[in-house]
């Protein structure tokens, strides 16, 4: 006697957003799925795709950061090219810290400059992130929005800014990242407050925002699995590609910390830090991730199958 | 209850205006203090800590203090208009005029209920008068308004109602501000205690000036929250706002009045009061689900009642579980710069044209309107959010159109310009007060959630949805769906019970045996804590958005007549 393996079906499908690419470069297509990640049924059209941050400023970097990227320090479009080049980024994640007025305070046309350079040298995907204070960003996604000549995605979009960020992107093309604080509810709600702007559903991923491991990344996995979960049993809003950001795990004390021998080698646990959470994340069903480290990337890559 | 104070060696006296109550200075008092202490009618929803900025006076005199520029605008300083719980009057004599505003009025609004639980033999619960015919007091004390009833003994008509402010209002406007003053205020408690007596012997002694059948008060039944129901029967609520928040007591054994210290028409009576479930859901809401005869259906009800404070009940007549919700006084007019309580001169239903953001509205009595009641409130809000002027968050839309102002509070929309208003001030509706209604109308909301999901119900399975409270009488339920106060059921469940308090209250004084439920009711109803439910920030959450981030549901209920 045969065994019928029970097999889940999900009326819900996410759907399929593209980050577009400059001529000659590879769009990055990702969600279009109706099931969970690492599961053999049903249908998983996009792998995640895994890119780089590129951050401008000046930056304090780990030591398992400075040996690799070190050398790109104040040369975002030579990092941008390298990325997305040698390392394999399928996408990229400029992040203009260098705006913020505690880390040299770039103007921001200065900032929207960095953004023309950097979508000139290369043509991938690119998401423009803004530097994290609420007053500069007010004035830098709209001359971001402006500057940049081929569509990009803001990021992000609160419930604070989020008129502005998605007028903006509206306004020239663009698409954005719906941020919310670890909360399906919110991260639901933003997603209604941009169709209600009129925003297309297409041009929206969501950012629930990633804690490194360690440090709030249990709470990540919960909520990027509640919010696939949602999405795949029929809620629209939430059923968009996820966007992880493992940015914070280079903020845990576990992966920079040098001082602690018992520890381990700390370029390689640093490495392996990133790595993890962002293995975590993918298990959870996030779409896109964002790395800093170039051998991320290529480990990353190839953990994402669906 | 005189307060005993004043070692006032200062020559020279306070003198309250309108109502001409000179009260002996003492200069380091503040104006507030000298009100309370004169037993001067002033408004005080902080309790004097300056927090809420509505004890509003004219000053003439020497006095210091009280001009706070963030409260007050440089004009209104400039005329003397002061905070009075900030204000400290001169060695000299000081005349204050409590303004309009800032002086509670008196209105039936809260009186009406409806007793859903079917007419009943006529059994009353004693009717032994000494002398004369013998008579029943019915009580809703609540927390803002006291009302009450006088019923007939012999034949169970009702003589007369009455509503009347809690005098204990001045010392608070919410009860934790209200055993916090009983705490750290010397002689507080009996302060308070004395303010609540005397309120309802005023209330009594007005129900027997307009009754047309003179007697004697024989009994006394009481519904009220576990707050002044522990006041009233004079133990400390200090428990109450501690963990785990347990009252000192539940039920309360019948006493005369004499006992409890009330005035001469009902010293002989005996007073019942009604059983609490638990620190914040009091005999008033056991009188409620007593007038909505939820307890003894089959089907499930919902029972809210809408007040200060916010309590849900979900039951039917085998089982019941009932929660407080920390829902906040928005409905009632508190932390809302322009609300008031449904007073005469109080905006009660509003509407505003899309097109154009012109706003209609209707006021409570004939005259200017001073703010918004509840039901203003509550419509203002779905206006506003229908026409587009507020986002799903909560947020002002960018945009200049009619109404719109800049204010120091945020942004805001001008319901009335201050050439139409009774205060002379705009009234105005901004940012902060459409958050306090957002997490009003969230906790509420959540609260019946939360039950529903500790039962283990679906939506669906509510057969009735009963709203008591004064506010509950005239609240539009679409403008309610429309902002999501209440879980998306359809609008034909509901049904308004008004002041179900008071009707549960008269009930149980026509007829023993209903009294006899509410004891049982007590025992029969589970108490669910909602600070220790682990589910209930995540449904706050959810209904922390317009109308709720389940906003599929509520434009199905309401077939998308109000969808946007």
């Amino acid at each position: 006697m045969s065994v019928v393996l029970p097999i889940p079906v999900f009326p819900g499908r996410i759907l399929a957003v593209t980050l577009p690419a400059g001529p000659g470069g590879t769009p990055v297509t990702v969600g279009g799925q109706n099931a969970l990640p690492l599961l053999p049924e049903g249908e998983h059209p996009n792998a995640p795709a895994v890119g780089m941050e590129v951050r401008t400023g000046p930056q304090e970097l780990p030591p398992a950061l400075s040996g690799a990227i070190g050398p790109f320090a104040g040369d975002p479009a030579g990092m941008a090219r390298k990325c997305a080049g040698d390392w394999g980024a399928r996408f990229l994640f400029l992040s203009l810290a260098g705006c913020h007025p505690d880390a040299g305070g770039q103007s921001v046309s200065e900032g929207a400059a960095v953004v023309r350079e950097v979508l000139s040298a290369t043509p991938a995907p690119v998401i423009v992130g803004g530097c994290g204070d609420e007053e500069v960003d007010a004035r830098l996604f709209p001359a971001v929005a402006e500057a940049a000549h081929r569509p990009v995605f803001l990021s992000y979009a609160e419930e604070k800014n989020y008129r502005l960020v998605a007028g903006a992107a509206l306004a020239y093309g663009h698409g954005v990242v719906s941020w919310s604080p670890i909360d399906i509810n919110m991260a639901k709600q933003m997603n209604l407050l941009l169709a209600d702007l009129g925003f297309p559903p297409d041009r929206v991923v969501i950012d629930p925002l990633t804690g490194g491991l360690g440090y709030g990344m249990e709470y990540t996995y919960s909520i990027v699995e509640r919010i696939r979960l949602a999405g795949l049993s029929g809620d629209a809003a939430l059923a968009r590609p996820v966007l992880c950001h493992l940015g914070d795990a280079w903020k845990a004390r576990e992966a920079t910390d040098a001082s602690e021998a018992s520890w381990g080698d700390v370029v390689a646990r640093g490495q392996r830090w990133e790595e993890t959470t962002g293995l975590a994340c993918l298990a959870a069903g996030a779409d896109l991730l964002v790395c800093r480290h170039p051998a991320s990337v290529a480990r990353l890559s190839g953990a994402a199958w669906r | 209850m005189k307060h005993s104070s004043n070692s006032s060696n200062e020559a020279g006296s306070v003198r309250f205006l309108p109502d001409g109550v000179d009260v002996p200075l003492v200069i380091e008092e503040s104006l507030l203090s000298h009100a309370l202490r004169g037993g001067v009618p002033l408004l005080s929803p902080c309790g004097g800590e300056s927090r809420c900025g509505k004890c509003r006076v004219l000053v003439d005199g020497e006095t210091r203090g009280g001009g706070d520029p963030g409260v007050l605008t440089r004009a209104e300083i400039a005329a003397g208009i002061r905070l009075a719980c900030r204000c400290f009057p001169s060695p000299e004599n000081v005349s204050v005029t409590i303004l309009p505003e800032s002086r509670p009025a008196r209105l039936a609004a809260y009186l009406d209920g409806k007793d859903l639980a079917g007419d009943e033999p006529f059994l009353p619960l004693s009717r032994t008068a000494s002398g004369g015919n013998p008579l029943g007091v019915a009580l809703d004390l609540g927390t803002s308004t006291l009302a009450g009833a006088l019923v007939d003994l012999s034949n169970g008509t009702v003589l007369s109602r009455a509503t009347a402010d809690n005098p204990q209002m001045a010392c608070g406007e919410d009860l934790i501000s209200r055993v916090v003053f009983a705490e750290e205020t010397p002689g507080g408690f009996d302060l308070l205690r004395g303010r609540l007596l005397s309120g309802a012997d005023d209330l009594v002694r007005r129900l027997l000036e307009t009754s047309p059948v003179p007697g004697e008060v024989t009994d006394v039944v009481a519904a009220g929250n576990t707050v002044l129901s522990h006041f009233l029967y004079g133990i400390s609520p200090s428990p109450i706002r501690r963990p785990p928040y347990r009252p000192v007591r539940k039920e309360y054994p019948p006493v005369t009045g004499e006992t409890l210290g009330s005035g001469p028409a009902t010293a002989r009576a005996q007073w019942r009061i009604f059983p609490s479930l638990g620190g914040f859901v009091g005999g008033d809401v056991v009188a409620g689900i007593l007038a909505s005869g939820m307890h003894r259906q089959e089907e499930v009800s919902l029972l809210f009642d809408v007040g200060t404070n916010g309590e849900v009940v979900l039951g039917n007549r085998d089982w019941r579980i009932a929660c407080s919700s920390s829902a906040g006084p928005a409905f009632e007019g508190g932390e809302v710069g322009c609300g008031m309580r449904a007073y005469p001169g109080a905006i009660e239903s509003v509407r505003i044209d899309p097109e154009t953001a012109a706003v209609e509205w209707t006021v409570i009595g004939r005259g200017r309107p001073g703010g918004l009641c509840g039901s203003g409130i509550l419509d203002l809000c779905a206006e506003l959010f229908r026409a587009g002027i507020v986002d799903r968050a909560g947020r002002f839309t960018p945009g200049a159109g009619a109404g719109r102002r800049s204010t120091e509070r945020g942004d805001g929309f001008i319901v009335v310009p201050r050439e139409m208003s009774a205060t002379g001030r705009d009234v105005a509706f901004c940012e902060p007060d459409l958050k306090s209604v957002l997490r009003t109308k969230a906790a509420l909301c959540a609260a019946a959630e939360a039950l529903l999901r500790a039962v283990g119900l679906p939506r669906e399975a509510v057969a009735h949805v009963y709203v008591a409270g004064g506010f509950g009488n005239f609240l539009d339920l679409r403008s309610a769906l429309t902002i999501g106060l209440f879980p998306p059921i359809p609008l034909s469940r509901f049904a308004p019970l008004g002041n179900a308090s008071l009707a549960g209250a008269l009930g149980a004084l026509r007829n023993r045996r209903r009294w006899k439920e509410a004891l049982s009711l007590a025992s029969g109803t589970l108490y669910h804590d909602l600070s220790s439910d682990p589910g209930f920030m995540e449904l706050y959450q959810r209904a922390l958005f317009l109308p709720h981030t389940d906003e599929e549901s509520y434009r199905f209920v309401l077939e998308g007549e109000v969808s946007r």
